[in-house]
């Protein structure tokens, strides 16, 4: 009788832990975009030309056939004239559009936007003790009872917004290798709405500029 | 939840079972090495060899470089052998701790400050306590109060929330918990059970900046002895 006694202590221990690791509320995190940025700490902004090169192309990576794969004016708009309006401030005052000004070596800065926009399926299940049929008896405790378990199929896009700075003078004298001198991911869940995603971008990239206080002519 | 409160009363219903089909040997009401009888307050004297006692535990961080917020949410197993059926008492315990805390938008840098990412986060630390304990019991009338200490081995996950990702950590540290308790004894085999311990436990984590974790444990509970 004892050792049926310490068995069953066992088994409520057991089921009290397996309840009791519970998963935080995340509900308070926000849908902002997550900004990450990173800088050669060799670059010095302050000798580059005030001109640089922004295209208003952005090229887009997605694993959705329906996408399109890249975005020009006027989509790209929004976030051009953020990133342009941010140059402005530090400093960096011409934008270019034109590649033969690279050529020229009339630019020092070359800025590339890129989107990546990834669909997530996958399947969650419901049930007794998450899912796992068989992890109880099928008989019912009492009038809990048991039911097989259910499975629903999820859906959700993620995306980041890469901008990326290179010293392209650099890359076209030495071995046409780029050196990136800063980049900045933005990185996040997708709204179903374009404008909500669009609003987060711009917002992100703000943040992006003022976490990078030595991008400074 | 609602099943384990059936799998808890269906456990309760067999200990009730077993004190009435293995208490019947019991000859005498004064044990010789009982403490002498004070009438006012002594109602018989508890002369059982083991106990398992059932917690809710709440935990108010005092280590708080990773996050601040106390655990509501933790619960504690003792189990007790009573040396002789006398007053100290040798025995094991696990518990569980969940603590979370939200920490609102700031930027996080690296040590050259090359790098730097700014988000809002949900910081979580999960802890499971496994201890060997002993306890001095005062005195063993309808309130038992008693010292205990424990030493052992915490496990603890913690983890970082951020949008839809998290990233974590996991670690052992050794573990050390002082204790005092009282006890309320309902009858022979059934009684509540109140405790404070100091858990201090040398769990590491290098990614989240933590050397230690240490928290004051208050728990209220149950007890059954056989």
């Amino acid at each position: 009788m004892k050792k049926t006694i310490q068995l069953l202590g066992l088994i409520l221990a057991l089921a009290v832990l397996n309840s009791c690791y519970d998963s935080p509320d995340t509900g308070e995190l926000s849908n902002e975009l997550v900004v990450a940025t990173d800088v050669d700490l060799e670059a010095d902004f302050s000798t580059y030309d005030t001109k640089y090169y922004l295209s208003d192309t952005i090229y887009i990576v997605t694993n959705s056939l329906l996408d399109d794969d890249y975005i020009t004016s006027p989509d790209s708009d929004e976030i051009i004239s953020e990133i342009e309006n941010n140059m402005a401030d530090r400093g960096f005052t011409q934008r270019s559009e034109d590649p033969n000004d690279i050529i020229n070596n009339l630019v020092n800065i070359a800025i590339a936007t890129n989107i990546v926009r990834i669909t997530n399926t996958g399947q969650t299940c419901y049930g007794w003790w998450g899912g796992y049929p068989g992890y109880w008896p099928p008989w019912g405790w009492g009038g809990g009872g048991y039911y097989y378990p259910y499975c629903s199929i999820y859906n959700y896009d993620t995306g980041s917004l890469i901008v990326e700075m290179a010293n392209i003078q650099q890359a076209l004298t030495e071995d046409n290798k780029t050196n990136i001198i800063w980049t900045n991911v933005n990185f996040g869940i997708l709204n179903s709405n374009d404008n909500v995603n669009i609003g987060r971008a711009t917002r992100s990239i703000d943040q992006a500029f003022a976490q990078s206080p030595y991008i400074q002519k | 939840m609602k099943n384990i409160f059936i799998l808890m009363l269906l456990g309760m219903g067999h200990f009730i079972q077993a004190q009435t089909t293995t208490k019947t040997d019991v000859t005498t009401p004064w044990p010789e090495n009982a403490p002498s009888p004070d009438r006012e307050i002594y109602t018989y004297s508890s002369t059982a060899d083991d106990q398992f006692v059932f917690n809710w535990e709440m935990a108010i961080t005092t280590s708080d470089n990773f996050l601040g917020e106390n655990s509501y949410r933790g619960g504690r197993f003792d189990y007790k052998h009573f040396l002789d059926g006398g007053n100290i008492a040798v025995g094991a315990s696990l518990g569980w701790n969940s603590y979370s805390e939200y920490f609102g938008p700031q930027l996080y840098e690296n040590a050259d400050q090359s790098s730097a990412v700014y988000t809002d986060m949900v910081r979580h630390i999960y802890t499971l306590p496994i201890a060997v304990n002993a306890y001095y019991f005062f005195f063993k009338r309808n309130i038992k109060p008693y010292v205990g200490l424990g030493i052992g081995t915490q496990y603890s996950e913690q983890k970082s929330y951020f949008n839809i990702y998290a990233i974590s950590d996991s670690n052992w540290g050794f573990l050390v918990k002082p204790e005092i308790g009282l006890q309320y004894e309902i009858n022979q085999a059934f009684g509540l059970a109140t405790y404070a311990t100091f858990n201090y436990a040398t769990n590491k984590s290098e990614e989240f900046n933590i050397d230690q974790l240490a928290s004051i444990n208050i728990g209220a509970g149950l007890y059954w002895e056989w």
